[in-house]
């Protein structure tokens, strides 16, 4: 069985950059755990992980507000890919 | 005469009391306002037994609240000591320990880190604060006063009793020995430069500046009491904004903001993502930065999408106030290696170009950069020994002023305009943080887990500008990994200072002198990393 992918991003931020998130739906701007820095490297560690690519400059904060957010916006990325990145 | 940097409020209160100092999100709050509950929490403070010259920290999110509590402190005669709320607790608790403050205002953000660095001083007896409406209560420490409690003190303005030349504030910045400094600015060394950049720049009440530096960071300085000064509307920018480069864009956009003053990484951002509009933003009449220089490709970007708009460099440490000289670019600079000048120096300050026995070098020729004038810094914080290793007496003029040698080398040319040419040791800047590579060596050290390691930076040619890289043997036996040393050094330094790029060996290059060998560390990171990017991508 495969580890969840909410569990693989938490795994991200912990190791890959140093932060502790309480929960996956633990508020990530409200909570200051998000500056453009970790940001930055947070777009690239998915992008290499889940093997997407991310279009920032179409994105919203509430896309990836929470652990279960970008959960499910890395889901419909892998599924709609390409209507995603032509839109 | 201007006495003290709380003048400019009360003097814009009571010309103008119904206009908008701060717009925060959909809240405003005019300078009578401001004025007022800046009042109200002096009183406060000054009832609690608050004396002048006192240190108070803050350790809360950027809003008009941290306005509010920066400019009481000042009406209280005390000395605010901005800590930054992503800091790790070991690391507030050295500028606690180290500023010795009476009293800290912290908030709900903010609460868990301050409990945290907190718990290990128990001895220390220190008054906590918030502005909010509900008290913080924590296991090591909980608020003595909140919200209610400012509203209810005293909105009579007071007599103060700081003078002109005592310290305002106090900005711990990056330390190589692993303990961050303690820059002490007065209230005239921001009243000067202030009073330099509302008159060069033309700022007038009818201006809508941005605010977006953090406010432990001294280009914070400028933005806040230069709209204060000139009368006109600060809108501090949400941190959030920074992590979307079309939003940065709105943000200028919708605020119809006249002035835009950033460290140069969030303008590479825009510039990467190529989101600037076409001669967008049709009220901004300047764009200034500081921290870091300014890549040449993103300046000619700027300045071809938006040709109406003054692009000024402002170069300067926060030891000399914000800045010290600056240059406004006068065309779109014909190349994309063409370098930028740091320019000439801001009235009241000059800058000199000198070598090792302090006598000027010639035209041309390449020098440590020192500054003199009204802006420089009384040095650091109850520490002579680093002060004077820095700040000295000038002995080739007759009058001997007082100098700070920047650690920055520099040369001038045959038209008197001054250019950067790197540093003079290991302090780097990043994202327009200052590092010191030393400090995360220490903190590496004291980790223990490694045999030994080094730390270099090299230039990834990238928004980043510096990419910091460490080389790393590891101890026998216990063989900590690189994720562990990374999660234990982000409970010693802020984020921004741990490592990109980790690069385990056997042991450590040696020169013949037997010291590290860090050209050729960063030459092996270099290509290890860059040229594997560079094809990788």
């Amino acid at each position: 069985m495969s580890v969840s992918v909410t569990d693989q991003i938490c795994e991200l931020f912990e190791n890959e950059l140093q932060v502790s998130v309480p929960g996956i739906r633990t508020d990530l701007l409200e909570e200051g755990l998000l500056d453009s820095m970790v940001f930055v490297d947070l777009i690239m560690h998915l992008e290499t992980r889940f093997q997407i690519e991310i279009p920032i400059v179409e994105l919203e904060f509430d896309q990836f507000r929470t652990v279960e957010g970008i959960a499910k916006f890395i889901a419909e990325l892998q599924t709609n890919g390409k209507q995603v990145s032509a839109a | 005469m201007q006495q003290l940097i709380q003048h400019w409020v009360t003097r814009q209160a009571e010309r103008r009391p119904n206009s908008t100092a701060v717009v925060w999100k959909d809240r405003r709050v005019s300078y009578g306002e401001l004025d007022e509950i800046t009042n109200r929490l002096a009183n406060l403070l000054r009832d609690c037994g608050v004396e002048r010259g006192d240190r108070i920290a803050f350790c809360i999110p950027k809003s008009p609240e941290a306005i509010i509590i920066m400019l009481g402190i000042l009406k209280a005669d005390a000395v605010y000591v901005p800590v930054d709320v992503e800091c790790p607790a070991a690391r507030v608790q050295k500028i606690l320990d180290a500023c010795d403050p009476v009293c800290l205002l912290a908030s709900r953000q903010s609460a868990t880190l301050l409990d945290e660095a907190c718990a290990n001083r128990p001895e220390r007896a220190i008054m906590i604060g918030c502005l909010e409406e509900e008290h913080l209560l924590m296991p090591h420490f909980g608020s003595d006063f909140c919200l209610t409690d400012v509203r209810s003190a005293s909105s009579a303005p007071r007599a103060y009793e700081s003078r002109t030349t005592d310290a305002a504030h106090i900005l711990f910045t990056s330390g190589s020995t692993g303990t961050p400094k303690g820059v002490v600015i007065t209230h005239s060394n921001v009243i000067t430069y202030v009073n330099w950049t509302v008159d060069h720049f033309g700022v007038t009440e009818r201006d809508r500046v941005s605010g977006h530096a953090p406010l432990h960071f001294d280009l914070s300085t400028q933005d806040i009491y230069g709209a204060f000064a000139a009368g006109a509307e600060l809108h501090p920018v949400p941190p959030e904004i920074n992590l979307l480069p079309q939003k940065v864009c709105a943000f200028i956009e919708e605020r119809e903001l006249t002035q835009w003053f950033s460290v140069p990484s969030v303008l590479n951002y825009l510039c990467k993502f190529d989101v600037v509009p076409q001669d967008g933003f049709p009220e901004l009449k300047r764009l200034m930065w500081c921290g870091e220089v300014l890549p040449t490709p993103t300046l000619i970007y700027l300045m071809k999408k938006l040709p109406h708009v003054q692009f000024t460099n402002l170069y300067g440490p926060t030891e000399a106030t914000i800045a010290s000289s600056y240059y406004t670019v006068p065309d779109v600079p014909g190349s994309e290696t063409d370098a930028v000048p740091i320019g000439r120096a801001c009235d009241g300050e000059a800058l000199l170009v000198l070598d090792e026995h302090q006598r000027p070098v010639p035209v041309g020729e390449t020098g440590d950069l020192y500054i003199s004038g009204d802006g420089l810094s009384p040095g650091y914080w109850r520490d002579p020994a680093k002060t004077n290793s820095v700040f000295m007496r000038n002995v080739s003029t007759v009058d001997e002023s007082r100098i700070y040698q920047t650690g920055d080398l520099a040369r001038i040319d045959s038209e008197g305009l001054v250019w950067f040419l790197g540093r003079a040791d290991t302090q780097i800047k990043s994202r327009g943080y200052r590092i010191e590579l030393g400090e995360i060596e220490t903190a590496l050290n004291a980790i223990g887990s490694l045999e030994e390691s080094a730390v270099v930076a090299i230039d990834t040619g990238g928004f980043e500008n510096k990419a910091i890289c460490c080389a790393w043997v590891p101890a026998q036996g216990e063989g900590a990994t690189v994720a562990q040393t990374k999660a234990r050094l982000a409970d010693a330094v802020p984020k921004y200072m741990i490592p990109k790029y980790w690069l385990e060996l056997e042991r450590l290059p040696r020169n013949p002198n037997g010291k590290i060998h860090r050209p050729q560390l960063r030459e092996q990171f270099e290509s290890t990393f860059l040229s594997r990017q560079l094809t990788g991508a």
